[in-house]
């Protein structure tokens, strides 16, 4: 094969091969390959053909199925990110308000001591609260 | 792909199959050629006819494996929902939790705002 003619080849298939490094050699191994591939098949064109149309008609199918569980992924993936969000923001709130809840019972209990009076309002879901939002370890 | 390519162009001119028949290895011209009776012409139609049905195998083993791939991608893709779904309900519900703590902790805040403001009147008026 001459220049002229590695060229002729070489353009033929590069136009769909544009990844591949078109030397002699692989352009070699890839026409001995295709070459083989027809040899070796007892299947006749029709067949084949047939065959591929069901793979094509299946891609399709594939490829609508891949768009809508990508998009369902991506809706998922977002309200995830809302929903955290959403989530710590209002658990930080609650860590504030559970701040002020501890210096307003403070207040309270001097107060009564201070009036000489039974505490009455002290509720046991305060201390939960306490609890939940400012843990001893922090 | 190039094998598509070949389908579609229905690329059957001789000279373009002469190339590619230079290309193939001694062993497999060889082969070629027996089949064919050593005549020229059929030596090429056959080369022909052989890389049309490879292109054809070629094209299908591509779309096969293609087809694979999205499956995969797909039953991936529907794993990793069903993660994110089952979070987020856990998160609605933690969510839910927080907001009705927030709104006790809102209503006991001011209730005990009220109830010391009362207490430090108390305070007041016994002059401590």
């Amino acid at each position: 094969m001459n220049q002229s003619e590695f060229k002729i080849i070489k353009k033929f298939f590069e136009s769909e091969l544009n990844d591949v490094h078109l030397t002699k050699e692989n352009i070699k191994r890839f026409v001995t390959e295709i070459i083989k591939a027809g040899l070796n098949t007892e299947e006749n064109e029709d067949d084949l053909i047939k065959e591929i149309s069901v793979y094509e008609e299946k891609l399709k199918e594939l490829d609508d199925k891949l768009y809508e569980t990508f998009s369902e992924h991506l809706w998922q993936s977002s309200r995830n990110a809302s929903l955290r969000f959403n989530y710590t923001e209002i658990y930080n709130e609650n860590k504030r308000l559970v701040l002020r809840l501890v210096g307003l019972r403070s207040t309270y209990f001097k107060l009564c001591e201070l009036l000489k009076i039974t505490e009455t309002n002290s509720e046991e879901r305060d201390e939960k609260m306490i609890e939940k939002y400012l843990p001893m370890k922090e | 792909m190039l094998w598509e390519l070949w389908i579609m162009n229905e690329r059957s001119d001789y000279e373009t199959i002469k190339k590619i028949f230079a290309l193939m290895p001694n062993e497999l011209k060889q082969e070629i050629e027996e089949v064919s009776k050593k005549k020229r012409t059929e030596v090429l139609e056959y080369c022909k006819q052989a890389l049309t049905k490879g292109m054809l195998v070629k094209k299908r083993e591509t779309l096969k494996e293609k087809n694979e791939l999205i499956s995969e991608k797909i039953a991936e893709f529907e794993k990793q929902i069903k993660s994110l779904k089952s979070e987020n309900d856990m998160l609605l519900n933690k969510i839910r939790e927080v907001e009705e703590d927030n709104t006790w902790l809102i209503n006991r805040t001011e209730e005990l705002e009220r109830i010391n403001e009362v207490l430090v009147k108390k305070l007041k008026l016994r002059g401590v």
